[in-house]
């Protein structure tokens, strides 16, 4: 018992020994001016970047809809927080040329607007990058289709690309 | 209190039936979403867009002793749903299958 309370006091008055290494002193023997520079840095990890791609879940339009028309129009937009001189590239591609219903009967369609856009900076604030696709259906194309539900998926792909 | 529970318990299925189309988010470098891109079956307005128009001609004139068949020409446009069809059905409206001479005003015979 004697020797471990020896081995435990040891040990105490060691770590007592250690002392922290500052990086400099001002003290009265310091030379005019008495003034230090102490540089303060910050330090960052890859998992300090953010950023969030927001879109639709589900783009649906109205019967006959037209591209110009504003139920064709879908936003989608990105807030990020990167390291300097990096940028965001979002592409957004239709997975098939057409819609198609339930009994396969086809829709043909198109995307059309901002499908391949890249910021412009490394911090994006919300509302600060709000793009547009649309879902394009020609008239003869509603014009010759059967009035049904068609579906299609519309893919939205990030790229986180590196500063230059 | 079971009043007010039975009220809070049947606001809170009332929202869990109300489902709106929320936004999806991609956070991840090289990370992809899909969105369904869909086409409703009513139009902007909300109505159906089920429409169907028969053109009939308002008036047929025949040129006297013509005793060969004269067409009744009338046609058929629509944008129904999937497996609808139309059918038309031509026929004289006493069933007599005769024209009758009506006099003009001011006409005796």
């Amino acid at each position: 018992m004697k020797k471990i309370l020896a081995v435990v006091m040891a040990l105490t008055m060691l770590f007592a020994l250690c002392v922290p290494a500052f990086a400099g002193t001002i003290t009265q023997g310091t030379p005019d001016p008495k003034e230090a520079v102490v540089p303060v840095k910050t330090t960052y990890s890859t998992s300090d970047e953010s950023f969030t791609v927001s879109y639709p879940a589900a783009m649906e339009i109205p019967w006959g809809t037209l591209v110009d028309d504003t139920n064709a129009a879908f936003e989608y937009s990105v807030v990020s927080q990167l390291k300097t001189g990096k940028t965001i590239t979002v592409a957004v591609s239709q997975t098939h040329a057409v819609m198609t219903s339930a009994a396969s009967e086809t829709l043909a369609y198109t995307l059309a607007g901002d499908f391949n856009v890249t910021t412009t900076a490394a911090v994006v604030a919300a509302g600060g990058f709000v793009k547009t696709v649309k879902v394009d259906v020609a008239q003869s194309a509603w014009d010759a289709a059967a009035i049904n539900e068609y579906t299609d998926t519309v893919t939205f792909a990030v790229t986180v690309n590196a500063a230059p | 209190m079971k009043k007010a529970i039975s009220a809070i318990l049947a606001l809170v299925m009332l929202t869990v039936l109300c489902v709106p189309a929320f936004a999806a988010n991609i956070t991840t470098d090289g990370g992809t979403g899909d969105s369904i891109v869909k086409t409703r079956t009513t139009t902007a307005a909300g109505d159906s867009a089920e429409n169907f128009t028969v053109s009939i001609p308002a008036e047929t004139t025949i040129p006297w002793l013509t005793t060969t068949a004269y067409d009744i020409a009338y046609t058929v446009e629509s944008h129904l749903a999937y497996g609808k069809y139309l059918t038309v059905t031509v026929a004289d409206s006493d069933g007599q299958n005769k024209m009758l001479y009506t006099p003009e005003a001011g006409v005796t015979l």
